[in-house]
């Protein structure tokens, strides 16, 4: 029953060799010349100054965290998608639109939740 | 996709036996609503109580039903579900009962507060109603979220945002020991739902340990050595209304999948989980002898509570108790346990909120003349807790001990009365401080009328009482 996920870890294995590979290929065959410009965290754009260590508004928190919900929940409206055809062949189609819309409802609640107490408001 | 599968999983006997979920569900959302549209905010426990009215409906319709085996045996509706559920809905409605007025800074998110609480009742009822590790996992979050959130609802009270955190944390780490354990279930058997792990082989050491994973994430919510260090602070910290539900619905949903999940654990566990029991129940109670503050008296007691209650699952382990004698006894010391516990920690609720200054035992002296009401009843829940007859709490450490007996564990269960006299000791100084103490002169607890205080109270000692003095007609509905 577990060689079914041999795959993954065919995919895991292919993952962190092509990762170590490239890093020991550049090491081995790559030349060196260290200067001022390349121990900066960026080589070209803006001159790096001051921390990195600042204070962000927890705003950008609270946002980050609104569009993953949202972001994953549409991941599901594929997988639905993808399966309503067969289910509706199979006479089902009732109840596949009944469990979509309720779902969306759901998630058109909460939106509507999040709006209403001014969790979409950048200057607050 | 599997067109067949879902066939045979959506039914309308799938949506019965999870009606008392959907219930809550739907709840939830009405709350929600209810927060959205101006001007309906008095709506709200209006609303409240008709979800529970509707999930407590629902519940002792499975409580009186058939079994119900449903989305492909991972979940299962039964008389001993139907129970459980009543009890969480039980233990919400005291929680919510008290937090009436509790809260002062924090009023304006009443609305949220009663959100989660009823988002942890529906995980309650979902880890009870699981057998299947995934289905389990999501009620254990569905609980455990709301409750970190709860726990540091107080934003302004540094001990309120400690206990939060603390509870987070360890929360955390408890969750992925359930779900490492999990993965080495899975791997030594090949499925997750607890149904087919009987047909499995369970004596693969990788199984083992699995279930000895799982096991340790339970007792980390049920609070039992060596995974109870969270409990006193967090109990302490934590707003009092969230005290109350954590103490009595989280142990209660604990324990209703432990019993199911014991199949994991090998017989020759059961020795170790007596030996886990009994430590647990002396740490607690000398932890309790020397502390001041009640609400960090009553986690100790807790601690031991869930200590004498391991007992009972210790039994069934050994494969010397029958699992049906050890889910009734186990059922019964928790309601017992929510009608005791909740009206104490409610009481202390009640105390803590005209003040808002913690109440020690000191605070409680002279209560009988302040609050004879109050005093009354907080002493039948420490006499309750203390498992003196004709209260609750005496029939569930009676029936706990008694299948202990049955499997042979005498040496055990004659350790485990011994503890319960010691902790006589810290529930009777509580009696005496009440009756027989001068009050401190600028003693403020419990001053002032409280009628949802009163009524609760009330409420709560006639369930210590009534479970105490007519368990015939419980015993025969539980079967």
């Amino acid at each position: 029953m577990l060689t079914g996920y041999a795959p993954i870890l065919v995919l895991l294995a292919l993952a962190i060799g092509f990762a170590l590979v490239n890093l020991f290929v550049s090491e081995l065959m790559g030349r060196r010349r260290i200067n001022v410009g390349k121990a900066d965290p960026y080589e070209c754009g803006m001159e790096a100054q001051g921390s990195a260590r600042i204070r962000l508004s927890i705003h950008f928190y609270l946002i980050a965290v609104l569009f993953i919900l949202f972001d994953v929940e549409s991941v599901f409206l594929i997988l639905w998608a993808v399966s309503a055809g067969d289910l509706k062949a199979a006479g089902l189609a009732p109840l596949v639109l009944a469990e979509i819309v309720a779902f969306v409802a759901v998630l058109g609640l909460a939106l509507a939740y999040v709006w209403r107490k001014g969790g979409l408001e950048w200057d607050r | 996709m599997n067109v067949e599968m879902m066939k045979q999983v959506l039914t309308a006997e799938a949506l019965s036996a999870a009606a008392p979920f959907l219930a809550l569900t739907v709840g939830i959302l009405l709350l929600l609503v209810v927060e959205i549209l101006p001007g309906t905010a008095t709506l709200r426990p209006l609303v409240f109580l008709g979800t529970l009215a509707a999930a407590f409906g629902y519940a002792w319709q499975q409580a009186n039903g058939p079994e119900l085996r449903v989305f492909a045996e991972t979940y299962v509706a039964n008389s001993t579900t139907g129970w459980w559920a009543i009890l969480f809905v039980i233990a919400t409605l005291v929680a919510w009962l008290f937090a009436r007025k509790f809260y002062r800074e924090e009023a304006r998110f009443e609305g949220e507060h009663d959100v989660l609480l009823l988002s942890a009742a529906a995980g309650m009822v979902l880890m009870a109603g699981s057998r299947d590790l995934l289905v389990f996992f999501v009620g254990l979050e569905l609980l455990s979220v709301p409750l970190y959130t709860l726990s540091g609802f107080q934003r302004a009270k540094r001990t309120s945002i400690e206990a939060g955190l603390k509870y987070f944390v360890l929360g955390a780490f408890a969750a992925a020991m359930f779900l490492f354990g999990a993965a080495l279930v899975y791997a030594g058997t090949g499925t997750l739902t607890l149904s087919s792990m009987d047909a499995a082989d369970l004596s693969k050491s990788i199984t083992i340990a699995g279930g000895a994973l799982i096991a340790a994430s339970l007792f980390f919510k049920i609070s039992v050595f060596p995974f109870h260090l969270w409990v006193p602070d967090v109990y302490q910290g934590a707003p009092a209304p969230v005290t109350t539900f954590m103490a009595t619905g989280t142990k209660a949903a604990a324990f209703a999948f432990l019993l199911p999940m014991a199949v994991l654990l090998p017989s020759d566990a059961a020795v170790l989980l007596a030996a886990i029991a009994v430590a647990t129940m002396a740490l607690g109670n000398l932890g309790a002898l020397v502390q001041t503050d009640l609400k960090r008296l009553l986690a100790y007691s807790g601690i031991s509570h869930a200590g004498t209650m391991l007992l009972a699952v210790a039994a069934q382990v050994s494969g010397g108790a029958s699992a049906a004698s050890v889910s009734n006894a186990i059922l019964y010391y928790m309601a017992a346990y929510v009608f005791t516990a909740g009206g104490a920690f409610g009481l202390v609720t009640a105390m803590e909120s005209r003040t808002g200054a913690p109440v020690t035992i000191e605070s409680l002296k002279g209560l009988a003349q302040r609050q004879p009401l109050w005093a009354a009843t907080f002493a039948l829940f420490a006499l309750s807790l203390g498992g003196i007859p004709a209260t609750g709490g005496f029939l569930g450490k009676y029936l706990v001990f008694s299948t202990a007996v049955q499997a042979d564990m005498i040496g055990w269960a004659i350790a485990g009365v011994l503890m319960s006299v010691v902790a006589l000791g810290y529930y009777l100084r509580l009696i005496v401080a009440m009756y027989m103490q001068e009050p401190a002169k600028d003693a403020t607890h419990g001053e002032g009328s409280r009628p949802w205080a009163n009524a609760m109270a009330v409420v709560c000692a006639v369930g210590v009482l009534v479970l105490g003095v007519l368990p015939g007609w419980f015993m025969e509905h539980m079967k």
